[in-house]
């Protein structure tokens, strides 16, 4: 071999080794680099779905306000106008008295409302209060029956699955409630040592699952049961009503 | 020729250490000195080898300010305390092994060879340390604004080369019968190292 053959090749193959090195690291540094910005990109996603969940909530009970003070307050309000106005005609001890239950009665009811818009349910409350509190509201507001049980010990759940899970709730009745013509809603909490079940069943209408689109909103009871790990289920007749399931593992459970 | 080369590639760094001073902070900033520091003591150990006479007491002092220069680095950049200590720990003990040395202690050949191999031990751990430290860390890795990877790389792959050539001379195996192979290798050492310096250089700022 004669020696400029040799400092090639003594040249050559360093050099290659030096390259394939650099080469090596760089891959690995921008492999590492794509799954940190994958993580990064699903923890702001997390975030902004929670901050969505959590908008969703108060406009949800924003609107239930709006049509407590147009439903309930509003009539309260005009009845006792009506007896103000016939007051002012002819006086009677009786409809004075009348005047003044009405305008007591409307005071309370502002009293709940204001109540009710100041609480930011989740943050104050945990799931099961936020829950109770929901349907004490709901069912005074219209003629729907809803029960709620609680099974089992109690476990106090991260803020945001507990928010997450509390969305998932309220869709579904606001739902039922606007398609599904239903009287009557179970929600079931079951606790046991390793998870947290969800049921809940309306009497409503129901629909055929097969024929949904993509764009549905049972998609999101999906899209947001996957954010905490959850598995979920949607099932749904025709004239049979519609229920979900929920199967929440505690983390350290798998 | 080789050797032409080599400084060639060495002043072509410092150039664009200088062109891109602004770009740097801190330690780093002393990175084109510590480059001219290099060439000239390259330069001394050029002519002393051209004159006929002994070179290695000059790469002994490169050895020191090398260590020197890249621990310091290193000591500021570590993201992990461990990796601190460490860097602390090997100081201590290069300082010991200039001690035994230059003291008249203990001299195993006519040059510090013990220094220059503990130098470039320490300096490969060092490297590697600070890369495995990025690597596992959650932060995005850039490398246009990160001259800390590229000189992690430089210094690994530099120092991985002189612990053949530091070996292999010692051994009298390589230089002895080809020293085609010597002058090769410490080209691609230097190529690589040089390389991997101007790529951090080039780096925008944080």
């Amino acid at each position: 071999m004669s020696s400029n053959e040799l400092v090639y090749i003594a040249t050559i193959i360093p050099l290659i080794l030096v390259i394939t090195v650099i080469i090596i690291i760089v891959l690995f540094i921008r492999k590492k680099n794509k799954l940190l910005f994958e993580k990064q990109q699903n923890e702001l996603n997390y975030l902004s779905e929670i901050n969505k969940a959590k908008i969703e909530i108060k406009d949800t009970i924003l609107k239930q306000v709006a049509s407590e003070l147009h439903d309930n307050i509003g009539q309260i309000l005009a009845l006792n106008c009506m007896y103000i106005k016939s007051l002012k005609k002819e006086y009677s001890e009786e409809k004075m008295g009348m005047v003044g239950d009405l305008a007591e009665k409307a005071l309370n009811e502002v009293r709940q409302l204001t109540k009710l818009l100041n609480d930011d349910l989740i943050r104050n409350y945990s799931l099961i209060e936020a829950l109770r509190k929901l349907k004490e509201y709901l069912s005074k507001l219209s003629t729907l029956e809803i029960k709620l049980s609680i099974l089992g010990n109690v476990v106090v759940l991260d803020a945001n699955v507990e928010l997450i899970i509390f969305r998932i709730c309220q869709e579904f009745i606001t739902n039922s409630l606007k398609h599904a013509n239903c009287d009557q809603i179970d929600m079931a909490l079951e606790y046991s040592e390793t998870q947290l079940r969800v049921g809940l069943q309306d009497n409503g209408d129901g629909f055929d699952i097969a024929h949904i689109s993509e764009g549905n909103g049972i998609f999101n009871f999906y899209n947001r049961a996957k954010m905490i790990n959850a598995q979920i289920d949607v099932r749904s007749e025709e004239s049979k009503g519609t229920a979900l399931s929920l199967i929440y593992n505690f983390p350290n459970h798998g | 020729m080789i050797a032409k080369v080599s400084y060639l590639i060495i002043l072509i760094t410092i150039v664009i250490g200088f062109a891109s001073y602004r770009n740097r902070s801190g330690i780093l900033k002393l990175l084109p000195w510590y480059l001219c520091l290099v060439f000239t003591l390259e330069m001394i150990a050029y002519v002393l080898l051209k004159t006929k006479r002994h070179n290695m007491e000059v790469y002994d002092i490169m050895t020191i300010v090398e260590f020197s220069y890249f621990s310091a680095l290193f000591y500021r950049n570590a993201q992990l305390g461990y990796s601190k200590y460490m860097i602390l720990i090997f100081t201590v003990l290069f300082a010991g092994s200039l001690v035994l040395f230059y003291g008249n202690i203990y001299r195993y050949t006519f040059y510090n060879l013990i220094s220059t191999f503990m130098s470039i031990l320490f300096l490969v751990v060092m490297s590697v340390d600070y890369l495995i430290a990025e690597l596992r860390s959650n932060n995005i890795i850039s490398f246009n604004n990160n001259p800390m990877i590229w000189i992690s790389i430089g210094l690994l792959l530099y120092m991985s080369c002189s612990a053949f050539i530091v070996i292999s001379n010692y051994l009298k195996i390589v230089y002895t019968n080809h020293s085609l192979i010597h002058n090769a290798v410490t080209f691609v050492s230097i190529l690589s190292l040089y390389s991997c310096l101007s790529i951090s250089l080039l780096c925008k700022k944080k």
